[in-house]
């Protein structure tokens, strides 16, 4: 399953994600546009996290996706959809295995939409809370994981869609 | 776990079937410990697990668990506090000792999860 690519669109080939490359217009600007996220995600991760953060580099990301590719695929799924970098790190988390601890979503139809998602940590560290106001950041419930223990609902897991 | 019950469940959602396994029994052991199966491996904590390379996982209750496990092997004190999950083609068969509510509660929960549509349907690429 392991891979040896150091090229970010190469690891995105291999993981079947061309198309967040080849649907972009213009085709040039996907990349840079694409790197432009990842480092933004970074950033936020170093700022809010410290030294409890995610090495979220593309250098990082290229490297994961080299030892567990499963993990990245759902990554580079929703780097094309989510523009929100706090979004996109949540979901980094939630596949480091963060659980979702609550969802609080607010929409009203043509007005406004707030979703606010508390992640904790099985082993002790602090909650996480992740915010944003862009309906478009609702794409990345389509990832997560549904299940039910003794009928008490549970989000958990972000996983990647298998795409036709 | 000589003689242990094998329960099997199908499982429509591949490589991910495992993930999704262990993020169930994870509900009711948070602080869950993890060995692999075929090389001995062990991972403290669930983003060390290399999905997708491991076809069989020993999930411990814990990690004090874990050691009693390695240090004394099936012995009546940890009945229950490892579940052996082994990946095959459609199918996740865990492997506990005994029937218990809280085996019940953990297999339900690995049914449950593997359940969702979202790890077996197709979706359209989008841009």
């Amino acid at each position: 399953m392991t891979t040896s690519t150091s090229d970010l669109e190469q690891a995105i080939r291999e993981a079947g994600e061309g198309w967040l490359v080849d649907s972009f217009a213009p085709r040039d600007e996907a990349i840079p546009r694409l790197r432009r996220r990842i480092a933004e995600v970074n950033d936020l991760a170093q700022q809010r996290l410290g030294g409890n953060a995610p090495d979220l580099s593309e250098a990082a990301l290229v490297a994961e996706h080299n030892r567990q590719p499963l993990k990245v695929k759902g990554f580079f799924q929703v780097l094309g959809g989510s523009r929100t970098p706090a979004m996109l790190l949540m979901a980094w988390r939630i596949i480091q295995g963060m659980e979702i601890k609550n969802v609080d979503v607010a929409y009203n139809r043509q007005q406004d939409f707030r979703l606010s998602v508390t992640l904790e940590s099985p082993y002790g560290d602090r909650d996480e809370i992740y915010e944003s106001s862009s309906i478009q950041d609702f794409v990345l419930f389509r990832h997560i994981g549904i299940m039910e223990v003794d009928g008490r609902p549970v989000f958990d897991g972000f996983y990647a869609l298998k795409l036709k | 776990m000589i003689g242990g019950i094998d329960i099997r469940l199908p499982s429509p959602a591949g490589l991910k079937s495992l993930e999704v396994a262990v993020r169930a029994v994870r509900q009711q052991w948070p602080r869950a410990a993890f060995e692999n199966g075929n090389t001995g491996e062990r991972y403290e904590r669930f983003s060390e697990i290399p999905f997708g390379d491991v076809e069989e996982l020993f999930v411990y209750r814990d990690a004090d668990a874990a050691e009693v496990w390695n240090d004394k092997g099936a012995i009546p004190e940890v009945s229950n506090t490892m579940i052996h999950l082994l990946q095959d083609e459609g199918l996740i068969t865990a492997v506990i000792d005994e029937q218990t509510p809280e085996m019940e509660t953990i297999i339900n929960a690995i049914r449950s999860g593997l359940g969702d549509s979202i790890l077996s349907l197709y979706a359209m690429e989008a841009a």
